[in-house]
């Protein structure tokens, strides 16, 4: 095992502390006020229709968002948190390699080993809060290699080039480059979007070795509450607020799924009915909508960077 | 002539010294200016350049140092436009280029026309170059070669995904103000070797040739550097033999190789990714 342990006194420590988190873009509001903890050693699922703010909501707590309110990581909180991102290992939702890239699995995972050199020189910060963290020092780099390629049953493909792996290959080359430095935290990003039924059988059974044996704690994002049920400890939902954070069986008994399908159905009609007045106006007003979208999103944006706000 | 008859001349000794480190130098570096898609940073501060060499001839001072001064202030500036707007990368080098080119012509107007000395620098002297420029070229590329080994590491990751990089520790903003800094030393450096208007070449050439031969990052690197020294070497000798322009041998000989490469894997020749 080498995830943190609990605390001396058997309760729980927290790993993420989330205190009215809210980010806006103008006069937009992507997400407003959204409070909750993650315990270490939690797998937490976190549900959300598309443009929910999933993403959004990681990228503040790594750092990569203006936002409102406190973000605490292993009991540091705003910018001091900073020295305890590289504990975290992130997986983003989308991660596209150009084919001519010349990099090869074996040295993509190389890159976790950048991690680790920091993670080294913080761990007396995380030690100080009451966090141990096991790296195990006597491994040789290449023993780590070996070991997060193994965990991931891609050893055979370490001289592939990541242009010449499947989409599923190429998820799992990218947890081995998070495990290779024995991080304390994962935050997955809709990891099983494209991904076939065996390989999110395989993805699935990985984060609950991490988990379970490892003692890791997983933040997963997902559109589909029947997989997150599968995998999860404990849920949370959200849509540009947190309607429901609680375990899996407060989940069954406040009868989420059948809230959530509801809601869901109502967000998609609410997205196409969107999508259809967008394009009749766009037709009236003969103007791209993308281009639209996308200066709309740069004005907004512009108007974020305020003081008192946390700048990634 | 015999080989040996040209390496007992001392213009030729301190031209393939200096054109081996400096067509490493540039190679390594420009391997990372390629994996980010900056591949034509090093023609727009070449152009810039160009305005700080004016400014030397101008006000009388060795126009290195000036073109130095400008090329690093520019890098700085572009680099901090980058962070703080979100224009993009290529129409930054745009206007870095247009900016550099237009001051040089003012300044040149202003001096009085165009004189010789200008020519070297545009088109590349290697065979000009005296001791103190050999020296300077020689320290200066081994300066960037032992720096790019140092943070090689984490310029590949920064090149790989930059967000990740951030979030794993890494400096990114300072290490952009460094790399940047270094490649406008570096292309400095390259001006004397092909000249402002082919400078670019050495970043871009060896190393796409490179990339279609190497499978990993660090083979990519080795086989680059030897693919422009190689060029380098080829293009000074092959040059004085046919007493043409050596920048331009040195460049055409880079883009032989990429051209072969290119055709060697198009018709199946298994040299294609063997490292």
């Amino acid at each position: 095992m080498y995830g943190i342990d609990d605390g001396m006194d058997g309760m729980k420590m927290r790993a993420l502390e989330v205190r009215d988190l809210s980010v806006r873009y103008g006069n937009v509001t992507v997400l407003e006020g959204i409070s909750m903890d993650v315990e270490q050693g939690d797998l937490l699922g976190i549900l959300g229709p598309n443009g929910a703010g999933k993403t959004t909501l990681f990228n503040s707590i790594l750092m990569l968002q203006e936002h409102e309110g406190t973000v605490g990581i292993f009991g540091y909180t705003n910018s001091a948190r900073r020295s305890m991102l590289p504990f975290i290992g992130y997986l983003p939702q989308r991660f596209s390699i150009d084919q001519n890239f010349p990099a090869t699995v074996d040295d993509l995972i190389s890159t976790g080993l950048v991690s680790l050199k920091y993670m080294q020189r913080s761990a007396h910060l995380l030690e100080r809060n009451g966090y141990r963290w096991d790296y195990d020092p006597g491994m040789s780099n290449r023993e780590r290699m070996d070991e997060a390629l193994r965990m991931v049953g891609l050893e055979h493909a370490r001289r592939k080039r990541l242009g010449m792996l499947s989409g599923g290959e190429l998820q799992r080359a990218l947890i081995a480059k998070i495990l290779v430095s024995r991080p304390l935290m994962l935050i997955l990003d809709e990891p099983f979007t494209a991904l076939d039924q065996d390989a999110q059988a395989r993805l699935l059974n990985i984060l609950k070795v991490l988990n379970e044996e490892m003692g890791v704690t997983i933040i997963v994002a997902a559109h589909d509450l029947m997989l997150l049920m599968k995998l999860a400890k404990s849920i949370a939902c959200i849509d540009r607020r947190l309607f429901f954070h609680g375990s899996k069986d407060e989940c069954i008994a406040t009868d989420l799924m059948k809230v959530y399908s509801e809601h869901a159905m109502h967000m998609h009609m609410r997205e196409h009915a969107d999508m259809n007045v967008n394009m009749r106006m766009s037709r009236m007003m003969d103007v791209d909508v993308d281009a639209a979208d996308r200066v709309g999103r740069y004005e907004g944006s512009k108007e974020v960077s305020k003081e008192g706000r946390h700048r990634p | 002539m015999s080989m040996l008859d040209i390496l007992a001349y001392t213009f030729m000794q301190k031209a393939l010294i200096a054109g081996v480190a400096i067509g490493a130098s540039c190679s390594m570096l420009g391997l990372f200016l390629v994996l980010r898609r900056y591949s034509l940073f090093g023609d727009a501060l070449s152009h810039v350049a160009l305005s700080g060499i004016a400014i030397g001839i101008f006000l009388n001072v060795y126009p290195l140092w000036s073109a130095m001064l400008t090329s690093v202030a520019s890098s700085i500036g572009i680099t901090r436009l980058r962070q703080s707007t979100r224009i993009q990368g290529d129409a930054l080098i745009a206007v870095l280029l247009i900016t550099g080119v237009a001051s040089a012509v003012l300044l040149i107007s202003a001096s009085g026309g165009f004189k010789v000395d200008l020519f070297s620098y545009l088109f590349g002297s290697i065979t000009l170059m005296s001791s103190e420029d050999t020296l300077m070229a020689v320290v200066a590329s081994i300066a960037i070669i032992a720096a790019v080994m140092v943070l090689k590491d984490r310029l590949f990751y920064m090149a790989l995904d930059e967000r990740q990089a951030r979030i794993s520790g890494v400096n990114v903003t300072l290490l952009n103000y460094v790399f940047m800094m270094m490649a406008s030393i570096m292309v400095i450096v390259a001006m004397r070797l092909v000249g402002i208007l082919l400078v670019s070449s050495l970043i871009v050439l060896p190393n796409v040739a490179a990339m279609m031969l190497g499978r990993g990052f660090r083979a990519t690197l080795l086989i680059s550097s030897c693919i422009s020294v190689a060029s380098v070497i080829a293009g000074i000798i092959t040059a004085y033999y046919l007493n043409v322009a050596t920048s331009g041998m040195i460049v055409m000989i880079c883009v032989g190789v990429m051209l072969s490469i290119m055709a060697a894997r198009r018709f199946k020749i298994p040299i294609a990714r063997a490292v």
